[in-house]
């Protein structure tokens, strides 16, 4: 990757005016204060946008791609990136509704297979990747394609689509616990167990050194090879939880099931504020992101803009928020 | 000069270029492979069509080469050939006047390209981010614009992208070679070429040696934008209209098929003609696959571990020829260049 | 010898009458909170060599970045060739005709020699490269060295540290500087190698172009410079010609005092007598540094020193299994063992810290604490089968480690890159400590370190030896591994060439020691 190559001049220490101050707390508050004023906004323009009923479908509609930003914030707080994301959430959730509705297993036995799956493309990306040493972009592109095609097939093998009748599933959608809805409890459980194992685990320090400077956790006796085959494994984890709640959404397993949710995933935990090259930020910021990303959507849905040029804004905001980060950033420091 | 006493290369170890030697037999074993398992496939009108149908990915690879060398990733292009499409077939539908369309397209596809390059050297933003967001943005701005029709397209110079034919090839065929031409030319023969592997192997010590790296950058960027308005005129040639989903996938295909072709994506070296042994390689698979009838799924699935196996084998066979070279010889290590730069 | 033809040679046309190519005149360079050179004077006569000799931190390195337009001086004059100019930038410095060989050499490793040799300047035709006249004149800077064995198509990545340097030397020749400066050029250079260099610099002088030499080989000096000027302090204490000067006047006037005074050491245990926890014999990394044999054992500190390139650092991080290509035998409290990977030395219970804070050893963003209890997160859990770390024990444990080290307290919750260099070498120090290692190897502990963290890192040290670690010390400063090491282990050329009582021996028998073994001994 093009690394840094202008000569920077630097400040000398101790040197901190307001300016340098304002930048630092923009930089680690930023994306709350837009996050909240984004509502606002957008709250005191349009009426019933913050109704009830909105905000529940504001919390429906990213508690997808809420769970699967998680492993991709471990993946690239590691300092690697995984691209097949979309796809695993297909096999998941082809896997988890075909046994569930065309074999007659119970959700959770179903659930388990489902996500068992998807953590295996996970761990094998991981070998790919540490194992015989290719790079994480290629290694997850190929797994894109290929298991892609896996759960295709699977589908094809189950009649193309498969109506999900299991209770549970359409429970998941409408219920409601502590007044949420039951799918945006899942995700924010996910983010507490994700947050945890981050902060308090030897693999989330880890997955911090690795992504923070990888000699230096070699030399310290990090057993790096496993920890990157453990966090791509979790990747596929979550994104087999975002296969799941994805049926729950859907009540359907077709053929688009996960499409380009990886690029989604990726725009939440850049948004957010985590850099791609790894080893600082909380995945709490990833919940930011997803949160702006999925309020500006549903936005401009409300609105009635095209939802093709919701995608030209989507893009937009990613430039937008990178830009803000970097000039933080630099001030910050 | 006197080449005869050759004391201290490293010794051309027998595994060197071993991963390209790979790739060229894995391609063969597989034309053998498909041309068996269907007689009739192995045709020259397999290959050419072959040829044509890929000739966009083959095009805009050209330019990911010179890219992934400099340790650029670029994931802009298939979105950017729908949206260049669909502004040429846009101006045209308007103006009735495909010259200008085709000026409109050419100046946004480079305009587009060397804004990125800007705010890679400039602002330092990450390449693939900025990329990324065009990924995103241009083909929500292509889908927008066109709805979720297409623009038909028609006009002589149409005619002539389709159907004009020499030697039995169309004149996308022609464009391919030009462009593996003009790219092999730009990068072994010229000053531009030779600083695209000086930034990708070191970019530091490149300023250091004097070059100019966000001149390089730019022009990396902008060869990709020529090659995206190149890609996009064939595409909506062949199909005789501007298509928003055009090209859906194509980058992602470049990338697989500069790295399978053997350039590192870590940069520094790589080479244009491997890039077209990558190229026949997704081609030749694509084909053959779709020729078995495989429904879409199992075609996907055959590619991914296609390309998974390619990628193992090409990786393994690189970390035995280096460490076969490197055997024995205490090289700089890692350390060692903090260390020696500290001595005062 | 090549050596004494070059030098003794009367150089035609040399006229002593003749401005000097190079004049810096009443030079200082300031920073904040220090003083790097101080009203400098040098000159550089057309057709010499002229040495530039001083300790590390006397201010060579300075010198040489005013000459290159990294810095701007912030008194004084220089001029070329009578003329005064302003160096601006690295350009300017190259338009002026000044040529400067680095040690962090500026060849880019994927490209290939030739490449290299006309990075920047490349000939062209129209549009593309001169490929015929680009070999042309990279053949020819390799023929001026008399290099042709290096095959011209190889690539810099693949060549040795050695073979490179040579490359970097010849393409700065290759440029035709007026005025070149080499610093430590022979560092890592076999004897053959050398005698290239020196007839190639003899070549370059005889041209007329004046050489600034720098290296802390005094032998090498007094046989290849005419004159010399020596730094201590950022202040030029002598200038001396070759002729008239011997290598005990070059060592008294680079340590400021008469050689045979000595240096105390720190209090230590008296002699141990407890079984060496490490035993190295007969140990070989790479293809340079062979037949190194010695021990430490619990509560002593040994030094390791030699000059750049004689081969301690790579016998050090042997010992904690970052260095490839190792062979020999090393027992870890008598057990034969092999320390593949850093994983393993740690698992034994060797700790380490080395200069290189950033890439090395700090994991910049993450809370001090963490880096200290980065590498024991297996004695923090609940259970096993309850991998979380439990805060509380986190606390306590780091807490301990960092004021046995004595961090700054407080400044456990920030992020490590916040802290002065000091304090994160003695967090580092405290992440070993954590894990109650029992050997730590330090390379160069206070490189980068300001003087009052310096001084309490040497305490720690010692105290680690009071407490029955062993301690093996790499420093390249002198008075530091006299001060603390009770034994210390002399490397030249990557043999072991001397051992010396550390409570006895005298700067200038350790710098003696460092230079033996190399050619051109007097």
């Amino acid at each position: 990757m093009l690394p840094s190559v202008r000569a920077r001049a630097r400040r000398p220490t101790g040197e901190t005016g307001w300016a340098e101050h304002l930048a630092g707390f923009l930089h680690v508050f930023g994306v709350g204060l837009v996050a909240i004023g984004l509502l606002l906004i957008f709250g005191l323009s349009t009426p019933d946008f913050l109704s009830r009923a909105n905000i529940d479908n504001i919390l429906i509609q990213t508690s997808i791609v809420g769970v699967a930003a998680i492993g991709e914030t471990m993946v690239m707080l590691m300092g690697g990136i995984d691209l097949s994301i979309g796809s695993i959430i297909l096999v998941s959730a082809v896997i988890t509704g075909a046994l569930t509705t065309n074999h007659g297993l119970g959700a959770w036995p179903a659930i388990g297979a489902g996500l068992l799956a998807a953590a295996g493309i996970g761990l094998i990306n991981g070998i790919f990747i540490a194992g015989i040493g290719i790079e994480p972009i290629i290694v997850t592109l190929g797994t894109l394609i290929a298991a892609q095609g896996l759960g295709q097939a699977i589908l094809a093998n189950e009649g193309s689509w498969i109506q999900v009748t299991n209770p549970f599933f359409f429970s998941l959608a409408t219920d409601q616990v502590f007044s949420l809805p039951a799918m945006a409890v899942v995700m924010l459980a996910f983010y507490a167990v994700a947050a945890v194992v981050l902060r308090d685990t030897a693999l989330g320090r880890h997955i911090y050194a690795a992504g923070g400077n990888r000699r230096a956790a070699r030399l310290a006796g990090i057993p790096i090879g496993r920890v990157v085959v453990a966090t791509y494994a979790l990747c596929g984890l979550c994104a087999g939880g975002a296969g799941m709640l994805e049926i729950a959404q859907l009540g359907i397993v077709s053929q688009n099931v996960g499409d380009g949710m990886q690029f989604n995933a990726i725009t939440a935990v850049l948004v957010g504020g985590i850099s791609l090259s790894g080893g600082k930020g909380r995945v709490e910021k990833t919940l930011l992101g997803v949160m702006i990303v999925g309020t500006i959507t549903n936005f401009l849905t409300f609105r009635g803009v095209s939802a093709y040029y919701e995608q030209a804004i989507t893009g937009g905001i990613i430039l937008a928020a990178v830009f803000l980060d970097h000039a933080t950033r630099r001030r910050a420091q | 000069m006197s080449r005869s006493s050759r004391r201290l290369p490293r010794p051309p170890s027998p595994l060197a270029g071993a991963d390209s030697y790979l790739l060229l037999s894995m391609l063969v074993a597989m034309i053998a492979i498909f041309g068996r398992l269907n007689g009739a496939w192995l045709t020259t009108a397999t290959m050419v069509t072959a040829i044509e149908q890929n000739a966009p990915l083959a095009v805009v690879s050209v330019a990911m080469t010179f890219s992934i060398i400099a340790g650029i990733i670029d994931l802009s292009p298939g979105a950017m050939i729908a949206l260049t499409g669909v502004i040429i077939g846009l101006v045209n539908q308007q103006s009735h006047d495909m010259a200008l369309a085709v000026a409109t397209g050419l100046g946004l596809a480079i305009g587009v390209s060397a804004l990125h390059g800007v705010l890679v050297v400039g602002l330092e933003i990450n390449p693939v981010i900025v990329t990324l967001a065009a990924y995103i943005w241009a083909r929500g701005l292509a889908t927008g614009i066109t709805g979720t029709g297409s623009i038909t397209v028609g006009g002589p110079l149409i005619t002539f992208l389709n159907g004009a034919s020499l030697f039995g090839l169309g004149a996308p065929a022609y464009i391919v070679a030009l462009a593996y031409g003009g790219g092999w030319y730009l990068l072994n023969r010229t000053v531009l070429g030779r600083y695209t592997f000086a930034l990708g192997g070191d970019a530091r010590g490149a300023r250091r040696a004097g070059i100019r790296v966000t001149r390089q950058v730019i022009f990396i960027f902008c060869l990709m934008g020529v090659a995206v308005a190149a890609a996009a005129l064939i595409s909506v040639g062949q199909m005789a209209s501007a298509q928003p989903l055009a090209a859906s996938g194509l980058e992602l295909d470049a990338i697989i098929a500069v790295i399978i072709g053997g350039t590192r994506l870590t940069g520094g070296e790589g080479s244009v003609i491997k890039t077209l042994v990558g190229v026949a390689f997704i081609a030749i698979l694509n084909s053959g696959l779709s020729e078995q009838g495989l429904s879409d799924a199992y075609y996907a699935l055959c590619k991914g571990i296609a390309i998974l196996l390619a990628l193992s084998v090409q990786t393994l066979a690189r970390r035995a020829a280096d460490r076969q070279a490197t055997r024995g010889r205490s090289l700089l290590p890692e350390w060692a260049t903090e260390r020696i730069a500290r001595v005062e | 010898m090549v050596i004494e033809q070059v030098s003794r040679q009367s150089v035609p046309g040399a006229d002593l009458t003749a401005p000097p190519i190079l004049e810096m005149v009443g030079i200082s360079k300031r920073f904040p909170g220090t003083l790097a050179l101080d009203r400098v004077n040098l000159a550089v006569r057309p057709a010499e060599i002229h040495a530039l000799v001083g300790q590390n931190g006397a201010g060579k390195s300075t010198l040489v970045k005013i000459l290159a337009g990294d810095y701007l001086a912030s008194s004084g004059a220089i001029s070329i060739d009578g003329r005064p100019v302003t160096i601006h930038g690295p350009r300017g410095a190259r338009q002026l005709g000044i040529g400067i060989v680095y040690q962090e050499l500026s060849l880019l490793p994927n490209l290939t020699v030739a490449e290299n040799l006309c990075l920047g300047r490349e000939p062209r035709r129209g549009l593309s490269i001169d490929s015929r006249r680009l070999l042309r004149e990279a053949t020819a800077a390799l023929e001026a060295l008399g290099l042709e064995r290096i095959d011209l198509q190889s690539r810099i990545g693949h060549l040795s540290l050695p073979t490179r340097q040579l490359v970097e030397i010849a393409k700065v020749l290759a440029q035709h500087p007026r005025i070149l400066i080499l610093d430590e050029p022979t560092a890592a250079l076999a004897p053959a190698d050398s005698d290239r260099l020196f007839e190639a610099l003899a070549r370059a002088r005889a041209g007329g172009v004046g050489i600034i030499y720098i290296s802390h080989r005094f032998q090498e000096i007094l046989a290849v410079c005419d004159r010399g000027t020596v730094l201590r302090n950022g202040r030029v204490v002598a200038t001396f010609a070759s002729r008239d000067t011997s290598l005990e006047q070059l060592v008294e006037w680079t340590l400021g005092q008469k050689p045979d005074r000595y240096v105390q050491t720190l209090p230590q245990d008296a002699a141990t007598t407890s079984e060496p926890v490490l035993a190295v014999s007969d140990l070989a990394v790479g293809d340079r540094i062979k037949e190194v044999s010695f021990q430490v054992s619990p509560g002593e500190i040994v030094g390791l020193c030699g000059l750049l390139g004689a081969g301690q650092d790579e016998v050090a991080r042997a010992l904690f299994g970052d260095q490839p290509a190792v062979r020999g035998v090393i027992l870890w409290k008598g057990q034969p063992v092999l320390v593949h990977s850093p994983r393993q030395a740690k698992k034994l219970g060797i700790g380490f810290l080395t200069e290189n804070r950033r890439n090395e050893g700090l994991i910049p963003d993450m809370a001090v604490r963490q880096n200290i209890s980065l590498a024991g997160l297996h004695t923090l859990t609940w259970a096993r089968w309850l991998p979380l770390v439990r805060r509380g024990k986190e606390r306590i444990a780091t807490g301990t480690a960092a004021a046995r080290t004595n961090v700054q307290m407080g400044a456990l919750g920030r992020p490590i890159r916040l802290l002065s260099g000091g304090n994160q070498q003695k967090a580092l120090l405290a992440r070993w400590l954590m894990l109650d290692a029992e050997l730590f190897v330090f390379l160069e502990p206070t490189r980068g370190v300001d003087v009052g963290a310096k001084a309490e890192i040497h305490r720690q040290l010692a105290a680690l030896a009071l407490a029955g670690k062993a301690v093996l010390v790499v420093s390249s400063d002198v008075p530091e591994i006299l001060a603390l090491a009770r034994r210390i282990l002399v490397m030249a050329r990557g043999r072991l060439v001397a051992v010396l009582d550390g409570t006895r021996a005298t700067e200038e028998q350790v710098l003696m020691a460092m230079q033996g073994g190399y050619p051109h001994a007097s």
